[in-house]
């Protein structure tokens, strides 16, 4: 492998845009410190990696902080939120109706709809606040934030696999104990589908409720916007 | 902005007139008397740095077809006012008695 190969292969650790904008003439800035350099190679090559090393990390956190993964990360943080949100209020829901449990509640039950459809609520609204607290007002666009929500759900779905899983071979009653296993109540879910039916029924009650309030709140964004 | 130490090195270089990458390099490292070498990472953060914020911008290529960049006039005020507050400290360092006096 050639020098000017092993340098283009090192320049992978910056950003594409940044690579995009600089890498060539990065290059060409490389080979006239190869040509003009008086060291030894080895002295040169630790130079240039500590070089690459340093000013490598603090371009990935600059793109962080400022650039397109800015975005991501906190695209990110509204969904885990939102997840823990819901994932912790149907527990909440769980918990107090077992604590304040009354023979009048005997027999009650909640259709794989209603259920899907609270939990969709409730992770839609916590990711619109999210969004609205954590993403910046440049990319506050009515699609972004009905697509986020949208994705969002699938993730959560899919995050969710722990819970479906349990629930589908069978689980304890009900946060019987909540404080027993943190982990154990924060993975459990408040209704308990007999079949995969309910489970879709109730999957897809949480998306449309999610979307909706994604959507409500990306049109009274958008208004907002107009306004000003 | 307060630029970084290589930032108004790079600022400082660009005052002789439009450079290229390497051109920058060489100057530093002879305004520095060889204390601070830039490699091209450092040197390139810095460049994407100061363009984003208006001290510095790309001016045509030169001869070999290099890319080149120019001090802006705000570029110019911020290393002016930088270069100020060095001197600044030098005078108080002096007056503490880090430096003789009178040199």
């Amino acid at each position: 492998m050639t020098p000017e190969r092993l340098y283009t292969a090192l320049l992978t650790l910056y950003s594409k845009p940044f690579r995009d904008e600089y890498g060539a003439a990065m290059l060409d800035a490389f080979r006239d410190l190869r040509a003009s350099s008086r060291r030894s190679p080895l002295a040169l090559w630790r130079f240039v990696l500590a070089d690459i090393v340093c000013s490598a990390a603090r371009e990935q956190l600059d793109e962080c902080r400022t650039g397109s993964r800015r975005f991501a990360l906190r695209w990110l943080a509204t969904c885990a939120l939102g997840l823990i949100v819901t994932v912790l209020a149907a527990n909440a829901v769980a918990w107090t109706f077992s604590y304040f449990y009354h023979p009048y509640f005997e027999g009650l039950t909640v259709p794989p709809w209603g259920y899907g459809a609270c939990l969709g609520l409730v992770l839609g609204g916590t990711i619109g606040i999210g969004q609205w607290v954590l993403l910046p007002a440049q990319v506050r666009r009515a699609r972004q934030w009905a697509l986020a929500s949208g994705i969002a759900l699938p993730i959560a779905a899919l995050l969710c696999g722990a819970v479906v899983e349990r629930t589908l071979t069978g689980m304890k009653p009900v946060a019987a104990n909540p404080y027993f296993d943190a982990l154990d109540v924060l993975m459990r879910g408040l209704y308990q589908p007999k079949n995969w039916t309910d489970l879709a029924v109730q999957f897809t009650a949480m998306a449309v409720s999610g979307l909706a309030i994604g959507a409500i709140t990306a049109r009274s964004h958008a208004e907002k916007r107009h306004a000003y | 902005m307060t630029p970084t130490r290589a930032e108004f090195h790079v600022l400082l270089a660009l005052m002789r007139g439009p450079r290229h990458g390497y051109g920058v390099m060489q100057d530093v490292e002879e305004l520095s008397a060889g204390q601070l070498r830039l490699g091209p990472g450092t040197l390139y953060t810095a460049i994407k740095r100061l363009r984003a914020s208006g001290l510095i911008s790309e001016c045509d290529a030169d001869a070999d077809r290099r890319r080149c960049y120019r001090l802006t006039r705000k570029g110019k005020s911020v290393a002016s006012d930088e270069a100020q507050r060095l001197s600044d400290l030098v005078s108080e360092a002096r007056k503490r008695g880090l430096l003789p006096s009178g040199t």
